[in-house]
């Protein structure tokens, strides 16, 4: 006999952002900030989500973020943007987490779990303990949760997530009991079929019941009556098991403790040669790779590497591990060393060309290519020195880019490029410079900037720039100025409106 | 393998089907007068030197022509643009918002300072197929640097465009072309430079060799001036308070 346990977490995306606001600290319970999850939209940024205390001053989804704040008129409110894939990674961990309890656990994104707990309920002393022992693992973890036992997914579903009791174990006889008098979205129906049923009366599961189902069929098509079928157990509906993959993994134990750390770089050289030739199989080229090596003092290191594109080269990976190898002490010995693929993605295979070997035939030995010369250059300069930049959607200049590590997997594009006449250069820092200006607020007239002194041919602005009254830190406006010096140099010159002193933030070189 | 390639070039070049000199292949610079000039545009496998001006009263410091080489850069990328553009040199950075964002979005930059890590940089660089040009600060470059360059730009078939300083134009140098940008003083509602072709290794030097670019407002692309003669207009102060919030 089928029994299903269905986990609903509500409001599952601000606990998210919740708990990584405050890292997981136990005040999570007392904290009063009211959370607001933002999307942009053509409209701007408006509420993807909110906490049950912006919920119960009136802030719904869809609102617009000023009038979400202006509604819960209190200075304790966290605005943070609405990350879905985030959730649904987060999710799948906690999928991951429930495979304690029974091994068919599913999603049921973007907010529930599906648990077939037929056969292993008898483990934890009943359905009941079951149900109980759930509830408290997920309040431990801080997780505010809804659980329903019943005999079908639908019926425990809409259970979970629509009955009065937060907790619920149905029996085979009380489903339709339970179920007649929970709305008809408990039905996980679309929004217009339900709307239309609102709109001839319709608001329970029961009134649908009732309908004559050669009706039902033809008013509203078979979904409908299928997904009533299901959730009363008529037609079978199964639990589709979420998978978590194994990484890959190739493990060697020494006989005694090994102190030739030469022996131990061959052995790590076999591994990764293993590794790569299961990749390699799969058509698949590997991403972080993490060396861990046991030493007989009962401590260990940990060798990881990040590659720029997923690689299945084992003599460009062996490259870049060895001189952490050559670095790794053991004055005791190594026992063990295990390599593991953190991160893997897929690779196309290449034709090797006949004629030149530096041709590049495709798009993939390209991005190949490229990854492999960013992982030899971060190797010896270090991450922070080989990057990336994308354009931030600001009109403040200093912000305006971002710097990114190419092993970064955004495929975000960056904002479109809305100013171009910006100079070519700008400095890291603004440079003070005294100027004189014939009226208070106009145009720049002289300039002493670098040890010498300037006249001004010629000036175009000014263009105020500033940030929302809202945001943090605040930054004063800035009056820009392009202004070109009597030696023909041509700078980006900014006063700012509180203080008035003047600074060089760049220039067209 | 290569010697089986070298056999085929020698019978497609006697044919003619590939030119007898490899290096005949150039980019277009957008420039026409510049381009009729170099017959066709600067050389692809070669190290093209760009001094700029020196920035401070003291004249230790300079200035490198960024937005030139940016412009160039993009005009020589344009030919192959599924590769990759690196940048090498910490002194001489662009603006990233400066740049066109299909370029942007294929740029590398390495943020390295010492002369030794530039030049590994662009070292690893020229010899990645995945790179099709490079723009280096080659400050500090010694003769036997810009040959290696040189070289490894003729094998890979990829341009170099180095930016160097004002003081070290009359060092010895191996590049193919040698390019002095300087800035034109007079009153301008835009920024011009002066570029001045000093030598380029191959070409008869019969023609005019200064020419006169400057930065186009509404594009960020860097025209001939004479190209935008009807477009410059009256140099004149606007005074246009343009508001902004990010």
């Amino acid at each position: 006999m089928s029994r299903v346990a269905s986990i609903y977490l509500p409001r599952w995306p601000v606990t998210l952002a919740k708990r990584k606001r405050l890292q997981g600290q136990l005040s999570a319970r007392r904290d009063r900030t009211a959370v607001l999850l933002t999307r942009q939209s053509p409209r701007g940024d408006v509420v993807a989500a909110c906490c049950d205390r912006a919920e119960a001053r009136g802030v719904r989804v869809g609102l617009s973020i000023e009038h979400a704040v202006s509604l819960i008129g209190s200075r304790f409110v966290a605005i943070l943007p609405f990350t879905p894939e985030a959730d649904r990674t987060a999710l799948a961990a906690l999928g991951r987490w429930a495979l304690h309890f029974t091994p068919v656990v599913a999603l049921h994104p973007p907010d529930g779990l599906l648990l077939d707990i037929a056969g292993c309920e008898h483990l934890f002393g009943g359905e009941s303990s079951m149900l109980a022992l759930l509830a408290a693992r997920l309040d431990r973890l801080c997780l505010p949760s809804r659980i329903a036992i019943a005999p079908t997914i639908g019926c425990a579903i809409a259970v979970a997530r629509y009955h009065a009791a937060p907790h619920n174990n149905v029996s085979v006889e009380q489903v339709a009991e339970v179920l007649f008098p929970l709305p008809v979205t408990a039905l996980r129906i679309d929004d217009v079929t339900a709307d239309t049923l609102a709109e001839i009366g319709i608001h329970t599961i029961g009134q649908v019941h009732r309908i004559p189902r050669t009706d039902l069929a033809a008013r509203f098509g078979g979904e409908l009556l299928r997904r009533l079928d299901a959730a009363l157990g008529l037609v079978p509906e199964h639990v589709e098991p979420h998978r978590p993959v194994a990484p890959l993994s190739e493990f060697h134990d020494f006989d005694g403790p090994v102190t030739n750390l030469a022996v131990v770089e061959f052995v790590a050289h076999e591994l990764l040669t293993c590794i790569v030739e299961r990749l390699s199989a799969q058509q698949h080229g590997a991403r972080i790779l993490e060396y861990t090596i046991r030493h007989a003092d009962r401590t260990q290191s940990v060798v990881r590497q990040s590659l720029t594109r997923a690689n299945q080269n084992l003599a460009h990976i062996w490259s870049v591990l060895h001189p952490q190898f050559q670095r790794l002490q053991s004055p005791f010995g190594v026992e063990s060393i295990r390599l593991e693929v953190v991160a893997s993605d897929t690779v196309s295979a290449h034709q090797i060309p006949l004629w030149r070997d530096d041709v590049i035939e495709s798009r993939g030995d390209t991005e190949r290519a490229f990854g492999e010369l960013i992982d030899r250059m971060a190797q010896r300069f270090g991450n922070a020195v080989v990057f990336a930049a994308l354009r931030v959607d600001t009109y403040v200049p200093e912000q305006a880019y971002t710097t990114r590590p190419h092993t970064d997997t955004q495929t975000d594009k960056g904002a479109p490029n809305q100013n171009v006449n910006r100079p070519s250069r700008l400095f890291e820092e603004p440079e003070p410079a005294r100027v004189l200006a014939i009226v208070p607020d106009g145009p720049p007239a002289r300039v002493e900037w670098r040890g010498a002194a300037f006249g001004v041919q010629f000036a175009r602005g000014p263009e105020r720039l500033a940030l929302p009254w809202w945001s943090a830190p605040v930054m004063p406006a800035r009056d820009y100025f392009e202004v070109q010096l009597t030696n023909g140099r041509f700078v980006w010159l900014f006063r700012e409106s509180d203080s008035g002193r003047w600074f060089v933030h760049g220039e067209w070189a | 393998m290569s010697g089986l390639h070298e056999a085929v070039r020698r019978v497609a070049v006697k044919y003619g089907s590939e030119s007898a000199h490899p290096t005949h292949d150039r980019f277009e610079t957008g420039w026409a007068e510049i381009d009729a000039a170099l017959q066709g545009g600067l050389n692809v496998a070669s190290v093209h030197e760009w001094y700029g001006a020196a920035s401070a009263a003291d004249g230790r410091k300079w200035s490198a022509p960024i937005g030139i080489l940016a412009y160039l850069a993009r005009q020589a990328w344009r030919k192959n643009p599924s590769a990759y553009c690196a940048w090498v040199g910490r002194t001489c950075l662009p603006y990233p918002c400066a740049l066109e964002n299909d370029l942007l979005s294929r740029m590398a930059f390495v943020a390295v300072h010492d002369a030794a890590s530039r030049l590994w940089a662009i070292d690893a660089a020229l010899r990645c197929a995945a790179v099709a040009v490079v723009v280096a600060d080659g400050s500090q470059f010694p003769m036997s640097a810009t040959r290696k360059l040189q070289l490894l730009a003729q094998t890979n078939r990829k341009p170099v465009l180095l930016a160097r300083p004002p003081w070290e134009c009359d060092a010895l140098s191996a590049a193919q072309s040698r390019w002095l940008v300087s800035l034109k003083t007079e009153k301008c509602p835009w920024p011009r430079w002066i570029v001045e072709l000093q030598r380029c290794k191959g070409l008869p030097m019969t023609f005019e060799k200064r020419w006169c670019v400057e930065w186009q407002r509404v594009t960020g692309r860097i025209h001939l001036s004479t190209a935008l003669a009807g477009d410059a207009g009256q140099a004149q102060t606007t005074s246009r308070a343009v508001e902004r919030s990010a």
